[in-house]
């Protein structure tokens, strides 16, 4: 690979990730389930994707590359929380949550997912990846991540069937 | 109704919304936060990519940058000196002997490997897992069991029974390493349970109304030989209750309720203590709130006000963490400061030594290198500080 020089290197990782800051703060933010923590993760990733920017040969992978990066920073972080000790969850930060009673269940089932599922459903419905980036982001086989997803939808909402559509 | 790709996708941005736009990287309405946000990353990473340029040039530099990407490298183990060839790679142990108790971590360089350590801080053994499972692992006190989400393994990884956590959810390790407790909803009330490696999980109590909305209940301790478990339960911004339970016969020994401004729960593993941190701002509204206090459990009296401080945890043997910062405080249970430790980073995982007084602590330096520093507390106050790249296990 042609060495590009740091300017070079340096307009590519702004055009590449930049664009992806935002949705990687969310991501982080439903996974992590907490505002300032998703900041500094998604702060670490972005070092991190710099650092290894080299590694990424195909710019068209940068999404699935990016998040991934992010996920597994989400990870980490989730594996120093602390011990027998539960920081209740920040207040809402904007006042204007719909009140759409509706969905009360379902969002409630949201909050008590296990992080690692968090991250399967946001990066899967939310981020649209396909399934074989999902299931590289989080480190594992194609099949074990459908076998999860299909575990995860299922537990959700006992009550409803799950469109098939889900599953694919 | 169908649980759709719709619904589930408005469910998501609902819960997104409670966290706000992230201020900081923000790009529209102009490029500036963003760009200063980035500033220190790109020059940081320009610096490190002169620096490394330099020292290519003058060929007495051997990196070795397999980095972890998509692209099919391997995991960055850093850099060597060609005049130093790096040590020899340290033997692959194998699983840890029996008859000790052990404390696990991940191994940094592979996210699959757990590593055990002895309470001299020595590794004594390794076992090779899939990454799922050693995402979210929890041990045992004593370390001879480890649960990985969905079942119980033994310390060679061996599968000795299942519990899946989503229909039970997430267990806590019970003081004598030989049970888990949690509780799960049901449908007027949650249920407090018990289970063992391969025995199937058993109802001990209803707690409480159903949760309901956007709270829930958790276990924040269990002890077999002293017959309590203690649950409480937090919504959004608050701990609203807290319940002592026996675990033998069902009955609510102590029920706190309308707790007030308490924002987060610590007890002690063999479920005699109890330490309800509370905080001016969320739940109190900016108001200052009541100190937090130590609690003796079964009776439900304050052994100790400690102010402002937050408690992290508490041992068996009375010793109470408190600390958020830099500065880490060990105090009795009765609020007198027992020693103080500069802190290499902010939040701790801690572990009780079973039937002893060393405790572990480990601490989040946010190290580029992505572990986390250990340390072994004995009760005269000395350390001992457990070498290599590990991260804490889930807890």
């Amino acid at each position: 690979m042609a060495h590009k020089s740091p300017a070079e290197d340096s307009t590519r990782f702004d055009g590449l990730v930049r664009p992806l800051l935002e949705p990687a703060y969310r991501l982080a933010a439903f996974t992590l389930q907490d505002g300032h923590e998703a900041e500094d993760a998604v702060q670490e990733a972005a070092i991190r994707a710099w650092r290894r920017l080299d590694g990424l040969r195909d710019d068209t992978a940068i999404k699935s590359w990016f998040f991934t990066i992010v996920a597994n920073e989400c990870r980490s972080r989730q594996r120093r929380s602390w011990w027998r000790v539960v920081k209740t969850a920040e207040p809402a930060l904007t006042a204007d949550v719909p009140d759409v009673s509706a969905g009360l269940d379902l969002d409630r089932a949201l909050q008590r997912l296990a992080p690692d599922d968090r991250l399967l459903i946001h990066l899967r419905f939310r981020l649209d990846l396909p399934i074989g980036e999902v299931a590289r982001a989080l480190r594992i086989s194609e099949g074990a991540c459908r076998t999860r997803l299909h575990r995860v939808l299922r537990g959700l909402r006992p009550d409803l069937e799950v469109d098939e559509e889900l599953l694919r | 109704m169908k649980l759709t790709r719709e619904n589930l996708r408005e469910a998501i941005q609902r819960e997104e919304s409670r966290f706000g736009a992230a201020p900081m990287f923000r790009i529209e309405g102009g490029g500036a936060p963003a760009r200063r946000r980035l500033l220190p990353v790109l020059a940081a990473g320009l610096a490190g990519l002169l620096l490394v340029a330099g020292l290519v040039l003058t060929g007495r530099y051997v990196a070795h940058l397999g980095e972890s990407a998509p692209a099919g490298h391997g995991t960055h183990h850093g850099a060597y000196w060609s005049g130093y060839p790096p040590a020899s790679p340290a033997p692959k142990l194998g699983p840890p002997p029996a008859g000790i108790s052990l404390i696990w971590a991940i191994d940094a360089a592979d996210p699959g490997r757990l590593l055990a350590y002895d309470w001299d801080g020595h590794e004594v053994g390794a076992l090779t897992l899939d990454q799922n499972a050693t995402a979210f692992v929890i041990q045992s006190p004593d370390g001879a069991y480890l649960w990985t989400e969905d079942r119980f393994l033994d310390r060679t990884g061996r599968e000795v029974g299942v519990l899946p956590a989503a229909d039970k959810g997430q267990p806590v390790w019970a003081e004598d390493s030989r049970h888990v407790c949690g509780v799960r909803d049901a449908a007027s009330h949650s249920e407090l349970w018990t289970a063992s490696p391969g025995v199937a999980p058993r109802d001990v109590a209803a707690v409480g109304p159903g949760a309901g909305g956007q709270s829930g209940d958790r276990v924040v301790a269990c002890s077999v030989s002293r017959d309590l478990a203690i649950v409480y339960r937090s919504a959004i911004m608050s701990v609203t209750d807290v319940w002592a339970v026996r675990l033998s016969t069902g009955q609510v020994v102590t029920h706190l309720t309308n707790l007030v401004c308490v924002n987060g729960v610590a007890a002690s593993p063999d479920a005699r203590y109890l330490a309800l941190n509370t905080s001016a701002g969320g739940a109190c509204n900016a108001n200052p709130g009541p100190p937090t206090a130590i609690r003796d459990v079964p009776t439900g009296g304050v052994l100790a006000d400690l102010g402002t401080r937050y408690v992290a945890a508490i041992s068996s043997s009375g010793i109470v963490m408190t600390g958020d910062g830099s500065q880490l405080e060990l105090m009795s249970v009765r609020g007198k400061l027992l020693n103080t430790f500069s802190a290499p980073g902010q939040s701790y995982y801690v572990l009780q030594r079973p039937g002893g007084s060393d405790l572990l602590l480990a601490f989040n330096a946010q190290r580029a290198d992505g572990s986390d520093p250990m340390t072994i507390v004995r009760p005269d106050w000395s350390r001992i500080d457990i070498g290599g790249l590990h991260q804490v296990i889930a807890n």
